[in-house]
C-alpha cells in the first residue's frame, strides 16, 4: 500500500516538474516571438498593406462595440455617482468630475482593453491557430517568409497604435452618457458637467489612461500572436487556444493594471 | 545533392524517424512509401527544415541545414519547393496572389511577368481559365491541391517536395499530376522527393523508391526492382493487401 502510494506520489510530482517545464518553455518562446517582432519591426521591413488591413479590422471595425460599451458606461456612471453625491450632500454635485475622471484614468483604458481582447485577440489566435494546423505557417516558411514578419508584425504595429485611439474615443462616448444622464435626471447643465471635467482635469490624466492602454494592446498582441502559433490539435485545438487567449490576456491585463496604476501614480502622472 | 545522414526524430518518448540515411543526386525523382504514421510525412519536414530532427544531419547542396543559421536555411529554403498534403493555400488571399506568393518574395520579377508566370503554372497543373480572383474556399478539394502545387512549382525550385500530390485526386488528374512530375525531371532537371501511397503513380514518376516502416527504412530500389522483390512487407503494400506483415502490427476489431 504504502509502495503503491509513493509511486502515484512520484506521478504526481513528475507531472507537477513537466507542467512547470512546459509553462516556462511557453514563456520563453513568447519571449522570442516578442524580441523577433521587435527585431524586424526595427529592421524596417513592415508589410504596411496588410498593417492598414489590420488597423481598419481591429481599429476602425471595433468603434461601434466600444461607442456602445462605454457610452452606457458613462450613463451608469453618472447615475450611480448622481444618487450617492445626493444621499451624501442633498445635491448631485462633482458628478461631471466623477465621471470625468472614472473614464479617463480607469474605465475607459480597461473596457477598451477587455473588449478588444474578446473581439481582437480572440480573432487573431482562431486565424493564426487555423493557419497552424492547416500548415499555412509552414507554407509561409517553405515560401522564404517568416510567419512573424508577415502576420505578427502588422498586428503588433496595429493594435498599438489603434488602442490608444479607441481609448480616447471610449473616453469621449463614455462623457457624453455621463452627460446624457446628469442633463435628463439630474438637472445639471452641459457647461458645469463640462466645466467640472475640464477644471479638474490635466494633460497628465490623458496620458495616464493612454500610458495603459499601449501596455494593455502589448499584452493582448503577445498573448494573441502567441497563442495562435502555438496551436496544436485540429479545430479542437483552435478552440482551447482562442478560449485560453481570451483567458490569459484578461487577467494580464487586469493584473498588470494595478502594477501600471501603482506605477504611473508614483512618476506623477495622474 | 541531398545527404541525410542518421537522422532521428521522437516526439516525447515516441520514435518517429530511427537512424534514417539516404541520397538523392540532382534531377532525380525518389519516391517514398510506406504506411500511414510511419514518419515519411516527418521525414520531409526535417529535410525541408521545418522540423528540426532529434539528431543526424540533413546536407543539402553542401549545407548542413539542421546546423546552419538562419539565413544560410534561408538561402537553402529558396532553392526548394514543397507541395503541402492539404494544399494549405493561404484562405485570406485569392488563387492568383497564393500562386504569385514566393515570386514576389523569392524573386525579382515584374508585375506582369509574375502574372504571366502564375497563368503559365496554373495552365501546367490543368487550371487554364480558372478564375484567379476566386479564394481557395470557393474551390474544390482537388483543385486546391493543384493550385498548391502551382504555387510550389512558380518560382523554379531547383528541389520540389510533394507530399502526397495526387490524393483526393481523380485518375486523370492523377496522371496529369505524374506526368508533370516527369516533365519537370526532364525539361528542367529538377530534383524531386515524393511522398505517395498511390503505387501506379510511384512506378511512373520514380527513378528509385524507398519504403519506410516504423521510421527505419526496409527497402530502397527502383520501379522494376520494387515490382519484383521478395520483401514482404513491399509486397504487401504494393498489392495493398491487407494480410501480411504490415497487418500483424495493427490492431483490427475481429467481425
Amino acid at each position: 500500500m504504502i509502495k503503491n502510494f509513493l509511486i502515484i506520489l512520484k506521478g504526481r510530482q513528475e507531472n507537477r516538474i513537466k507542467s512547470v517545464y512546459l509553462s516556462l518553455e511557453d514563456l520563453g518562446e513568447a519571449v522570442q516571438m516578442t524580441f523577433d517582432t521587435f527585431k524586424w519591426i526595427f529592421s524596417g521591413k513592415i508589410n504596411v498593406k496588410n498593417t492598414i488591413a489590420q488597423m481598419v479590422e481591429m481599429g476602425y471595425r471595433s468603434f461601434p462595440i466600444i461607442a456602445l460599451t462605454s457610452f452606457s458606461t458613462g450613463m451608469v456612471l453618472a447615475l450611480q455617482s448622481g444618487t450617492a453625491l445626493t444621499n451624501l450632500f442633498n445635491e448631485p454635485v462633482y458628478v461631471g468630475m466623477l465621471t470625468g475622471y472614472s473614464l479617463v484614468l480607469e474605465l475607459g483604458p480597461l473596457i477598451t482593453a477587455i473588449v478588444v481582447s474578446g473581439r481582437v485577440g480572440a480573432a487573431i489566435t482562431a486565424e493564426l491557430g487555423t493557419m497552424k494546423v492547416t500548415e499555412q505557417l509552414d507554407a509561409l516558411y517553405t515560401l522564404g517568409t517568416s510567419p512573424v514578419q508577415y502576420l505578427a508584425v502588422p498586428r503588433f504595429i496595429a493594435i498599438v497604435l489603434m488602442l490608444p485611439l479607441l481609448v480616447a474615443f471610449a473616453n469621449i462616448c463614455g462623457i457624453c452618457g455621463g452627460l446624457l444622464v446628469s442633463i435628463s435626471s439630474w438637472d445639471i447643465t452641459t457647461y458645469k458637467f463640462m466645466s467640472d471635467i475640464l477644471d479638474n482635469m490635466t494633460w497628465r490624466s490623458l496620458a495616464h489612461g493612454l500610458i495603459k492602454s499601449v501596455f494593455f494592446a502589448l499584452i493582448i498582441v503577445i498573448v494573441a500572436c502567441h497563442k495562435g502559433f502555438t496551436t496544436s490539435g485540429g479545430a479542437e485545438g483552435v478552440g482551447k487556444a482562442t478560449t485560453s487567449s481570451v483567458m490569459y490576456s484578461l487577467v494580464l491585463v487586469l493584473i498588470s493594471d494595478y502594477f501600471l496604476t501603482l506605477l504611473l501614480v508614483a512618476l506623477k502622472i495622474k | 545533392m541531398i545527404k541525410i545522414r542518421n537522422l532521428c526524430k521522437s516526439f516525447d518518448s515516441r520514435v518517429v524517424l530511427d537512424n534514417v540515411s539516404f541520397d538523392v543526386t540532382a534531377g532525380e525523382t525518389l519516391v517514398i512509401i510506406g504506411s500511414s504514421g510511419t514518419g515519411k510525412s516527418v521525414l520531409l519536414k526535417n529535410i525541408v527544415g521545418l522540423i528540426k530532427p532529434t539528431s543526424g544531419s540533413v546536407i543539402i547542396e553542401g549545407t548542413d541545414i539542421t546546423r546552419c543559421s538562419k539565413s544560410q536555411l534561408h538561402n537553402a529554403q529558396k532553392k526548394m519547393g514543397y507541395v503541402f498534403q492539404e494544399a494549405a493555400l493561404f484562405d485570406s488571399l485569392t488563387i492568383a496572389e497564393n500562386v504569385a506568393f514566393g515570386l514576389h518574395n523569392l524573386t525579382s520579377l515584374s508585375e506582369s511577368e509574375i502574372d504571366a508566370r502564375v497563368h503559365n503554372c496554373l495552365d501546367m497543373v490543368g487550371l487554364k481559365g480558372i478564375d484567379t480572383r476566386l479564394k481557395p474556399s470557393s474551390i474544390s478539394g482537388g483543385m486546391k491541391k493543384r493550385v498548391g502545387i502551382a504555387r510550389a512549382i512558380a518560382y523554379q525550385p531547383s528541389i520540389l517536395f510533394y507530399d502526397e500530390p495526387t490524393t483526393g485526386l481523380d485518375p486523370i488528374m492523377t496522371d496529369v499530376i505524374s506526368d508533370l512530375i516527369i516533365g519537370l525531371r526532364e525539361k528542367v532537371n529538377v530534383t524531386s522527393i515524393v511522398v505517395t501511397h498511390d503505387m501506379k503513380s510511384a512506378f511512373k514518376t520514380a527513378d528509385r523508391i524507398i519504403m519506410l516502416y516504423k521510421g527505419k527504412i526496409i527497402f530502397e530500389g527502383t520501379s522494376q526492382e520494387t515490382k519484383d522483390t521478395d520483401n514482404a512487407y513491399v509486397r504487401q503494400f504494393v498489392e495493398g493487401s491487407g494480410i501480411g506483415p504490415i497487418e500483424t502490427e495493427r490492431v483490427f476489431t475481429k467481425i
